[in-house]
């Protein structure tokens, strides 16, 4: 065996090198050990499957076992289940562990062609054993949808350090799917392998990669069969989709006079753009800024890349301060989408008014349509101009709006999304995922948001669609589910002699929680003001005791947003949280919205939620008899971590393609041409 | 290390209408469906009323349909012949709220109605997946009955007049289309119309001929047939992998009886004539052909010539 301090130079230098080849900065997580002590460390990867882990500064005992690495708040190694502890040696100020991946000798095949660090996150990533039954008839699953998609599919060869396009072919429609036939570009028959590559492609939003035996050439129809090998690595970690553009553009900095360039690719980091001068080398080192219309932002160039013809392109992310919002980067990122997607404001008001009218997403209460439009205008002209891209729009080739979604900052952690209206037609389909991404931009935009939620009817055949879609794909771990049962437009029936007193307090007390601890990660998701407030919008939180002195029995967290914020004021929501049983909840719950109607008529909310718990979708709570006039429905909430996105991103790829398939080919074409597609 | 291969064979380009009173109840039951790994590659539409319905049928030719009394059986009974009415070719079960001796007399009297059964089947996605892999197996068992495929043993009884030698070959055909229809992702409707076709495929007849012959059939079986190769002048070249499958079976039942080599077939095979030109060709490997012709010869036929 080796002396330690061998080990150690060998080890420190691969993790030099390790640190080296990520090109990314080593991620600071929590190592767990099983004498219970937390020791900060630095996690570094330069091959799948191999993880380094780095303690420096105070030790953990020598004895102590390493169990676990919290990478994140939401994403947790842990070790002696997929992942255990190869090796670890220790030094006076630094120890070193080496932690290897059950799968490692499959992932290392992937070497170079994934990023790593895509394994610190076990929502990121699969590997479909082929040699078990259930990986198999997943991937068979997997296969056959290709299989029936009437768009072919493009893939990659990748070998050595090469790459060569194909086409997936299933025209031969075998049933077999151990091998598939790979359509070659005839000017590429030459260079093509034979024998060991990986075959890499894209579909509805996970990338596969699959080792594979490529056979003979066979020029008669131009294609090369591919032997699928023993895995399948699904990948999907996008955090943020690039949209298209064609938007012209100036960009300049102290030293270099403004140039006339064409941004063509935005995403809420940054973007790329084109210009057909030579870009001078001072743009990539100052500070320089990219001006549209009327904004202007600062931007850091920190690619630059000649493409031929005399035209260059040059990749750069928005320049921010750290944990503020920047208006003029959300407005800038929502004015230059120039796809069908827009954002809300004056030119498309009676455009979403349709929508709303058309899909029946008007409040209860609305007087006339002409008062409902007036008002819903005056709350959106104030809201898009604080939050200019709160709502977007997918508009159809008629013109009309066919889907539309909003989002606001709802506490401190998440972004709420609302108001989703949709018709029933293929653009409806089409714009639904699209829709619902570019909300999640807001995660990019608000200081200290982490969650995307959302909440459904547990009835609703849209939550069916997009949460459940899981099945062979990647699956969220890290997403909290809340159920309530939910009052809509609670009419306030005058409590006889309620048993029940509430006060307002400042601040949300802790032992409320500890009512409810399973529930404490969603209460979480509803307390604390957002980093960045929506106009007009307030929490309020109401403690509940019992008039005979018993204690604490309950609390409730209480949002008010102006009216029309929402197009069913539905973030005009209070929430109960308490430990009694369902029928004193009920009766508490009226209780609190009398309460709540007699301090502030025109806060009363809209909807007034009983906590039930948290768990899968499909999780039954026992019914509750409404009270006469009152009518509780079963809801839930989503919470997904901006880390789990990609999984809700794959679930709604898949909702869009299935309603697009709908409409036959046509459908599918125009799905295609969305990113979710790929 | 298990196979990788297609799932839901069955289930294939299959088309479901689900008529439920229950608006949102039906749209529930149609998104469930969407994620539901067991009825993967079956599309469900929903609709509320035979209006709906029909336009449904039109506009996406649905071939099976689960429609739910939602009013009294007279009203309800007239609903669904305005819907058969409309759409000759569907075919339904019905789900009754009463399941009475009248009711059932006067649906069993409808040929379209495939089976009927009580309404309180379906009051979870459960049951209605239950009802759903029901109607598939009952449409199945019924497609098998249908007229097509008697019209097609008649149409051929009629074609080997004068080509005695082909009697046996056919039979030969026959079977070694259905042993080499695993190999291909079929569904059991698509398979069965490929036998009708198959039955009146003979290599001498033009894509002109078949048409004359197959006016009152479902015009699929013209489509497969059209679709053919034909190894005696070698100038068509199969167009789908349906006729692929018919041209090899035939080819195959040829070489079979002038008692070709598995090594000379699949010689042949290699070279890729124009007849066998399609890359379905690829599916039929050389154990599969020494194995298809084996069992052609050990049925006993003879050589001809």
């Amino acid at each position: 065996m080796a002396t330690p301090r061998v080990h150690l130079r060998i080890l420190s230098g691969e993790r030099r090198a390790a640190e080296r080849q990520a090109g990314a900065k080593p991620l600071s997580v929590a190592a767990r050990f099983d004498d219970g002590t937390t020791h900060s460390a630095s996690l570094t990867t330069s091959s799948p499957g191999t993880l380094l882990l780095a303690i420096d500064g105070k030790q953990p005992a020598p004895d102590a076992r390493l169990t676990a690495l919290l990478v994140s708040d939401f994403s947790t190694i842990e070790c002696g289940k997929e992942w255990s502890l190869l090796d670890r040696t220790r030094a006076i100020s630094e120890a070193i562990y080496i932690i290897r991946h059950r799968d490692q000798e499959k992932l290392r095949q992937f070497e170079g062609l994934v990023a790593p660090e895509v394994f610190f996150y076990s929502s990121h990533y699969r590997l479909f054993d082929l040699e078990t039954d259930k990986d198999a008839e997943g991937v068979s699953q997997i296969l056959t949808a290709l299989k029936d998609c009437p768009i072919p599919i493009e893939a990659s060869v990748r070998f050595d350090e090469n790459s060569i396009p194909v086409t997936l072919d299933f025209s031969s429609n075998s049933s077999d799917l151990s091998q598939l036939d790979l359509k070659i570009d005839p000017d590429d028959g030459p260079f093509f392998p034979l024998g060991e590559v990986i075959l890499d492609f894209n579909f509805l939003s996970v990338r596969y990669l699959i080792p594979a035996k490529v056979g003979p050439h066979d020029k008669d129809f131009g294609f090369a069969s591919a032997e699928l090998g023993s895995c399948v690595l699904s990948v999907s970690g996008r955090s943020h989709d690039r949209y298209t553009c064609d938007q012209p553009v100036t960009v300049g900095s102290k030293r270099s006079d403004q140039i006339h360039c064409t941004l063509t690719e935005i995403s809420p980091e940054g973007g790329t753009f084109n210009s057909t001068v030579t870009l001078p080398a001072s743009i990539s080192v100052d500070r320089c800024y990219i001006e549209s219309d009327s904004s202007r932002v600062a931007i850091q160039v920190f690619q630059i890349q000649k493409l031929g013809g005399g035209v260059s392109r040059a990749r750069f992310r928005f320049e921010r301060k750290a944990g503020t919002f920047d208006a003029r980067v959300s407005g800038f990122f929502f004015k230059s989408l120039s796809g069908r997607s827009v954002a809300r404001d004056e030119r498309n008001y009676e455009q979403l008014l349709d929508l709303y009218h058309a899909t029946g997403c008007v409040p209860a209460g609305t007087q006339t349509r002409e008062i409902w439009e007036d008002n819903s205008k005056r709350a959106w002209r104030s809201l898009d101009k604080e939050l200019y891209g709160n709502c977007v729009l997918y508009k159809g080739r008629d013109g009309a709006a066919h889907f539309s979604i909003g989002a606001l900052p709802l506490s401190r952690g998440t972004i709420y999304a609302h108001s989703l209206a949709g018709l029933i037609s293929l653009e409806a389909g089409v714009g639904l995922s699209e829709q619902m991404v570019l909300t999640q931009t807001w995660l990019a935009f608000v200081p200290g948001a982490q969650y995307y939620s959302g909440s459904y009817r547990k009835t609703s055949k849209l939550s069916s669609r997009i949460h459940v879609n899981f099945s062979y794909g990647l699956e969220p771990k890290a997403q909290i589910i809340l159920h309530t049962l939910t009052l809509w437009n609670p009419e306030v029936i005058p409590q006889k002699k309620s048993e029940f007193v509430f006060e307002f307090t400042d601040t949300w007390p802790d032992n409320v929680t500890s009512l409810r601890p399973d529930c404490g990660g969603a209460i979480g998701c509803l307390v604390g003001s957002p980093g960045l407030s929506a106009p007009g919008h307030n929490i309020r939180y109401v403690l509940c005791s019992r008039k005979n002195g018993e204690g604490m029995v309950g609390a409730a967290i209480v949002h008010h947003f102006p009216d029309l914020s929402t197009c069913t004021n539905f973030l005009n929501h209070s929430f109960l949280i308490t430990s009694v049983s369902d029928v004193e909840a009920v009766e508490i719950n009226s209780a609190l919205l009398g309460f709540l109607r007699e301090s502030d008529r025109a806060t009363c909310p809209a909807r007034a939620s009983i906590l039930l718990g948290v768990g899968p979708i499909d999780r039954e709570f026992e019914a509750i008899a409404s009270p006469p006039g009152q009518e509780y429905k079963p809801v839930f909430w989503t919470f997904t971590p901006q880390e789990e996105l990609n999984c809700i991103n794959i679930s709604l790829a898949k909702a869009s393609y299935n309603l697009c398939r709908k409409y036959g080919n046509a459908g599918l074409e125009a799905y295609a041409q969305t990113s979710l597609f790929s | 290390m298990p196979k990788l291969q297609v799932v839901n064979r069955d289930l294939k380009d299959l088309k479901v209408l689900l008529q439920l009173n229950d608006a949102q109840k039906a749209e529930l039951f149609e998104a469930k469906s969407e994620a539901d790994p067991a009825l993967s590659r079956l599309d469900i539409y929903s609709s509320t009323s035979v209006a709906q319905s029909s336009q449904l049928c039109r506009t996406h030719q649905i071939e099976l349909g689960v429609v739910c009394q939602s009013e009294a059986f007279g009203v309800f009974h007239l609903g669904l012949m305005d819907l058969l009415n409309a759409c000759p070719t569907l075919k339904v079960v019905v789900l009754l709220k009463d399941l009475t001796f009248e009711a059932g007399s006067l649906l069993k009297a409808n040929p379209t109605v495939i089976n009927f059964q009580s309404l309180d089947k379906i009051n979870s996605y459960e049951t209605f997946r239950e009802v759903v892999f029901s109607l598939v197996r009952a449409s199945e068992a019924d497609s098998f009955r249908n007229d097509d495929l008697e019209s097609s043993y008649n149409l051929q009884r009629g074609l080997l007049v004068g080509h005695d030698d082909w009697a046996g070959k056919k039979d030969v055909a026959r079977r070694t289309t259905c042993q080499l229809s695993d190999r291909f992702d079929l569904s059991r409707t698509q398979l069965q119309k490929i036998i009708v076709a198959e039955n009146i495929y003979f290599p001498w007849l033009q894509p002109s001929e078949f048409s004359r012959l197959t006016v009152d059939l479902d015009p699929n079986i013209n489509i497969l047939l059209s679709e053919t190769g034909s190894w005696l002048n070698n100038i068509r070249a199969p167009r789908s992998a349906g006729g692929f499958l018919i041209t090899c079976a035939n080819y195959l039942a040829e070489c079979a009886s002038t008692g070709k080599t598995a090594e000379e077939v699949t010689r042949v095979f290699a070279e890729r004539p124009l007849y066998l030109k399609h890359p379905a060709v690829r599916v039929i490997l050389p154990e599969i052909i020494a194995h298809a012709l084996t069992i052609a010869q050990s049925d006993g036929l003879e050589k001809a010539g």
